[in-house]
């Protein structure tokens, strides 16, 4: 896969993201600070989410990062996929 | 000690109250770890003058004409500590749901007179009948007192239990202390608990919902050490077996059939190294998911639980080992101490081989509701299912209200989903009637997966009425807090 830039990865990871939030289906207007627990993921739509993650950037989540941290907010979300990518 | 307003269970004769399931083990292994935490290991010993402590601080809180207590707590590990600190103490245990509408949890609390709740959701703890779990244990070391084990009679209530119903309208359960031994005891005499001895378990249902509490009482029983989520783990219970927290130690796992579908997923990055046990409750037995751990972990055994909310602990239970000789789809013997009916849509009882509703009664049937009167000797579960006439073992079809009519058969959706997630490449599925017939909305599990890849798969599999017309690729299946797929 080539090397995508930060622009890219949110572009991307906002696509991906949108698919498991019950209560935002718009990439567009997913806000990157807001708690994603209150955009409607859960736990169950957050192994969901990592394993959708792994697929479309073609990484694997260290056990380190797999932390309640990543999982926040999009902007945490997008600095633990940028460093792996 | 009986509530005013609930009914007694005046027929149940077992002596022991719950607590001596912990205060036994404490007098013959109290060095020994018996919960992996939150705040770390902590030994029998410990444990006991945790919840006695807290148990004697709770009743200077409670009128003791009215022993009563209310949790509403995303902590299973402060659930634990509660759950034992009301048995020892002689308070029942209302399970009230951790979310931050006070004006709900108010209302539901109101529906059984619960005057103070113990809490760890901040949006609660400003309330004036709410108190801080945190607080809690600061009056408790204020104290320093010893701790005391109130005794109780069987007919004394430990837990009042939240549910949905039959008609879909909130009901509250109330299980006794006489109840729960009754139905742990009857397990223990079947042989059911055999393989919980000397484990160390992973319970991943919550604590406050009937399957965890059963689970929890049942391997303790056994003198068997708990582990348990963390109280806020974003990735749930599969997360904290991503980050290894207490994987060392875990021999046996307790989980619904979707942990076990998302574990199974995960499967390769999540190293148990000595796993021996796994056990599904809250649904049926996940072939697809047994089949991947086959993989891995060749030697365990299975267990599979048929319960409901009205009945502590299980009405069926099933043990599998190598070489699974046995039927995967049965849900194993019926505990003595329930009489169970299959009936047909009249009420008619049906002969063994033939499929029913289930319907029960037993002295540790938790019905009728708190409030309402029987009429009816039988309890209806709603429940779909035989019994096998060769081998008197129970065979659950599914939910009534969600079984499908297609062109005049009737399917169960449970079944068809366990058949078509067999096919590789299906992570998860929900079927569904249409106008036009059978609708399988599936997740796969990568891009290389072809509706027909899944026709074909099941064309062996199904009676040709049994196979969907239409299959859909999703993102994702609905599915409720319990992890149940949510039907329309």
């Amino acid at each position: 896969m080539e090397q995508l830039n930060e622009d890219q990865v949110t572009e991307k990871l906002l696509i991906v993201l949108s698919k498991h939030l019950k209560f935002t289906a718009d990439p567009q207007t997913i806000p990157l600070d807001k708690p994603l627990d209150e955009l409607g993921l859960d736990s169950m739509g957050a192994v969901n989410l990592l394993l959708d993650l792994e697929d479309s950037f073609a990484i694997s989540f260290p056990g380190s990062l797999i932390s309640e941290d990543t999982f926040r907010t999009a902007a945490n979300l997008h600095k633990a996929v940028y460093s792996l990518v | 000690m009986s509530l005013p307003g609930i009914p007694s269970h005046s027929h149940v004769n077992f002596k022991p109250n719950l607590y001596s399931i912990l205060s036994n083990l404490v007098q013959r292994q109290p060095q020994q770890v018996y919960l992996y935490g939150d705040d770390g290991p902590l030994t029998y010993q410990q444990v006991d003058n945790i919840a006695s402590k807290l148990g004697q601080a709770l009743q200077r809180e409670i009128d003791p004409q009215r022993p009563l207590l209310g949790i509403s707590l995303s902590s299973n590990t402060a659930v634990l500590q509660l759950v034992w600190a009301c048995l020892a103490s002689g308070i029942c245990l209302a399970f009230l749901p951790a979310i931050s509408d006070s004006e709900q949890v108010a209302a539901l609390m109101a529906q059984i007179g619960v005057e103070l709740l113990i809490t760890d959701v901040p949006e609660l703890q400003q309330r004036p009948w709410a108190m801080a779990f945190t607080d809690l244990q600061q009056t408790v070391a204020a104290h320093d007192n010893d701790g005391v084990v109130t005794a109780v009679e069987p007919t004394t209530p430990a837990f009042l239990f939240q549910t949905s119903g039959t008609t879909g309208a909130a009901k509250w359960i109330q299980v006794t202390h006489g109840q729960f031994a009754a139905a742990i005891e009857s397990m223990r005499e079947m042989g059911c608990l055999d393989h919980a001895a000397a484990q160390t378990v992973y319970i991943t249902p919550p604590l406050s919902h009937s399957y965890g509490l059963s689970s929890l009482l049942e391997y303790s029983a056994m003198g068997a050490a708990v582990v348990l989520p963390a109280a806020e783990s974003t990735l749930g219970a599969v997360g904290d077996l991503l980050q290894g927290r207490y994987n060392e130690v875990i021999t046996a796992v307790e989980g619904v059939p979707h942990f076990y579908a998302q574990m199974t997923r995960l499967l390769r990055r999540i190293k148990l190294p000595h796993l021996r046990h796994v056990g599904f409750g809250g649904g049926a037995l996940d072939l697809a998911a047994v089949q991947q751990l086959q993989a891995v972990y060749p030697a365990l055994s299975y267990s599979v639980r048929y319960g409901l909310t009205e009945t502590p602990s299980v009405v069926s239970h099933k043990l599998f080992t190598p070489p699974y000789s046995e039927n995967w789809h049965s849900s194993g013997k019926v505990l003595p101490i329930y009489t169970l009916r299959i009936v047909d849509e009249g009420g008619n009882s049906l002969p063994a081989g033939q499929v029913g509703e289930i319907h029960l009664q037993g002295v540790s049937l938790a019905w009728p509701y708190y409030g309402e009167t029987a009429v009816t000797p039988f309890f209806a579960t709603g429940d779909v299912g035989y019994m096998d006439a060769d081998t008197q073992e129970l065979h659950i079809n599914g939910r009534q209200s969600a079984f499908l009519k297609v062109r005049g058969y009737r399917l169960s959706p449970d079944y068809l989903e366990s058949i078509i997630g067999l096919c590789p490449g299906v992570a998860e599925c929900r079927v569904s009637g249409t106008e036009t017939g059978i609708l399988a909305e599936v997740v796969p599990a990568n891009a290389a997966l072809l509706p027909q890849t899944v026709l074909t798969f099941l064309a062996d599999k199904l009676p040709s009425y049994a196979i969907p017309e239409t299959i859909h690729f999703v993102d994702m299946i609905p599915r409720t807090h319990s992890g149940k797929i949510k039907r329309h």
